[in-house]
């Protein structure tokens, strides 16, 4: 059934409806706000928040734009808060120095590539928001660049500037790293 | 064919290898790379990063969290449905357990567990019920101590306040909700914020629990930095000079405080830097550390009020109890990233009017706070669970919450953990009468009001 029926539904009272919305987003929606957030501990709860907060506005879809552009309109804005207060408090914690730590057991190699894949994380994560927005969407949830700007509310030029930004960025912060790519 | 230079290909790099160039433009590209090493090193670098960073994978959580995920959505919604409906509007936070307290909590110590994205700030009001307060200058449960002042300032205390306070003098009397610890130096009434015509709360309110508490802590504050800077032998806990004339400011910023007349940052600087401590703490029935004045309990307290006063978007609450907060992470050993963190939350609240991620982001800080204690001192973690808990049991209290029946277990892990960890027999005994108002069939309103002097005992007794 299509997602604006059963967003009707669900608004009519009809609370089925919303399960299954829920079960049909669930895992990507999930799979994106763990890249926004950059924390998968964290995922969770932000995506349950992003749910609760689209039914809780259920009555306010205009459905100018499909339901799946909505959804992730709002998780980009609450992922979006989360990472900014995150990111602050990393600042402070020095949680990254833990990451320095190594068992005794782990392998060489799968150190480095552990270490490539942290730096790989942390260079997306640096991204200015929108930038990673933009590269999140298209990569891993394989938006084409119109729905992109439909989500991000900006222009079809302005995302696609943006993402070869985030691209050009993320490779020349990567080689400033010494990382080398395709290694993992 | 026109061959593309150098800045061309880099240029159209991105939309190469995302397919949106046209084919003709593709073909020079290909003929480009094909004798430019610069631009062939550039393209291969940025396919390989793609491909690597397609590659990262995520680590979802297990069948059960999708099993559970709808549900749980459809239950939070229908709890935010519900709460935006009541009146109480502080309630709304203390009801859908911005703090929670249960097993989460105890589970791995560290975690409160957030459920601020459930709860619409659109519908919180200002809390200012009325306030009564306790004397800055006077200890919880314990006769008055004799203080010695200076004959030029030789006047009662009242007599003191009222001085400061441009206020009518108000005889010292017991507190009128029976609450057996403490005594009250004056009254204030404003007007109970009512919302759709519903009836105010009760008399009892949370403001004079909880404003001696941020006082206090102020004021501890204070009484450690006095100490540092004067380099006081101190083995058996701080002592304080009552005969400094200082002990009148004391009073004034108390009252600057519980006003919120205290305005900016210098100025609450300034009253730290001049007032003294509330009491001895040797007075605080020797359940509490060294470092009782300025307790694990009264952050607790103070972090939760702060949170409310953020989504009520009182900004002078606000204001005036992140920098109590921001004292009080001063004081503690190890808070200083704590205390860098509430530096930048005051600083983004005034520049950024998002209530909920602000509020949600002292909860975060709450909670690494929460961790830190843990990994100390259980005691000081159950104190500081106990202080954040009963703010919102209270709010709930006061509201006439029936959601108050769902705090039993709650309140006999709390009872267990503090006979553990040898809390006055008091406290156990009023959470025993909370356990018993809150189980009947019906709560009346004096059950109510008794539930909250059961916390204002509790309250008096460890804050």
């Amino acid at each position: 059934m299509d997602d604006n029926v059963l967003l009707a539904k669900y608004i009519s009272g009809d609370d089925a409806a919303l399960t299954i919305l829920v079960g049909r987003y669930q895992k990507e929606l999930y799979r994106f706000v763990a890249r926004q957030v950059g924390n998968e501990a964290d995922a969770a709860d932000v995506t349950q928040k992003v749910f609760v907060s689209l039914f809780l506005k259920a009555k306010q879809f205009e459905g100018k734009s499909s339901f799946k552009t909505w959804l992730y309109q709002i998780a980009v804005n609450l992922c979006k808060n989360h990472f900014r207060s995150n990111d602050r408090r990393k600042e402070t914690s020095g949680d990254d120095e833990a990451l320095d730590i190594i068992q005794d057991d782990t392998k060489a190699e799968d150190y480095i590539l552990s270490e490539y894949r942290n730096i790989l994380k942390s260079a997306i994560n640096e991204l200015p928001n929108k930038q990673r927005a933009t590269m999140q969407l298209r990569i891993y949830q394989e938006c084409t660049f119109a729905e992109i700007a439909d989500i991000l509310s900006s222009p079809l030029g302005t995302v696609k500037a943006c993402y070869h930004q985030a691209m050009l960025s993320l490779t020349k912060s990567l080689k400033e790293d010494s990382y080398e790519p395709n290694e993992l | 064919m026109n061959r593309m230079s150098c800045d061309e290909v880099q240029s159209s790099l991105v939309d190469y290898i995302e397919f949106e160039l046209p084919i003709s433009q593709r073909q020079q590209f290909n003929a480009h790379l094909t004798h430019c090493d610069q631009c062939r090193e550039l393209h291969d670098d940025l396919q390989n990063v793609l491909v690597d960073a397609k590659s990262i994978e995520i680590n979802e959580p297990g069948a059960q969290f999708w099993q559970e995920l709808p549900n749980n959505v459809l239950t939070a919604v229908r709890q935010q449905r519900q709460n935006d409906a009541r009146y109480t509007p502080v309630t709304d936070l203390a009801m859908t357990g911005m703090v929670e307290t249960t097993s989460e909590f105890s589970d791995d110590g560290a975690v409160f567990r957030d459920k601020l994205g459930e709860i619409s700030g659109e519908n919180v009001l200002p809390f200012r019920a009325r306030t009564e307060r306790r004397p800055v200058n006077e200890m919880a449960g314990k006769k008055q101590p004799v203080r010695h002042v200076p004959a030029t300032n030789a006047q009662p205390d009242n007599q003191r306040q009222a001085a400061n306070t441009n206020k009518p003098l108000k005889p010292n009397h017991a507190f009128t909700t029976g609450v057996r610890q403490g005594t009250e130096q004056s009254t204030e009434q404003t007007p109970v914020v009512e919302r759709f015509g519903e009836k105010p709360c009760s008399k009892f309110s949370w403001p004079k629990i909880a404003l001696p508490i941020a006082a206090s802590v102020l004021i501890a504050v204070s009484g450690v930095l006095l100490v540092n800077q004067s380099g006081v032998n101190n083995p058996g806990g701080m002592q304080f000079d009552n005969e400094t004339p200082i002990f009148y400011d004391s009073v004034a910023a108390h009252e600057q405080i519980s006003t919120g007349t205290a305005m900016s940052d210098k100025a609450l600087a300034a009253l730290a830097q001049t007032m003294v401590p509330i009491s001895h703490q040797s007075a605080r029935f020797g359940f509490t550390s060294q470092n009782a004045i300025l307790n694990s309990f009264s952050i607790g307290a103070l972090f939760t009020e702060t949170i409310v006063y953020i989504k009520s978007e009182d900004s002078t609450l606000v204001k005036t109890h992140l920098a109590l907060l921001g004292s009080a992470m001063y004081r503690q050993a190890g808070s200083k990233r704590l205390l860098q963190s509430i530096e930048m939350l005051k600083t983004d609240i005034q520049q950024d009017g998002d209530t909920v991620t602000n509020a949600f982001r002292l909860n975060q800080l709450m909670n690494q706070y929460a961790a830190s204690l843990k990994s100390i001192a259980d005691k000081e973690f159950v104190l500081f669970k106990l202080g954040a808990w009963s703010y919102d049991f209270a709010l709930a209290a006061l509201a006439k919450d029936v959601s108050l029946h769902h705090k039993v277990d709650e309140i006999i892990a709390f009872k267990a953990q503090l006979q553990q960890l040898g809390a006055p027999a008091g406290v156990t005994k009023s959470l025993q009468e909370i356990n018993a108002l809150i189980t009947k069939e019906v709560m009346t309103d004096g059950d109510y009001r008794k539930t909250v002097e059961a916390v204002e005992n509790i309250r008096s007794l460890l804050g």
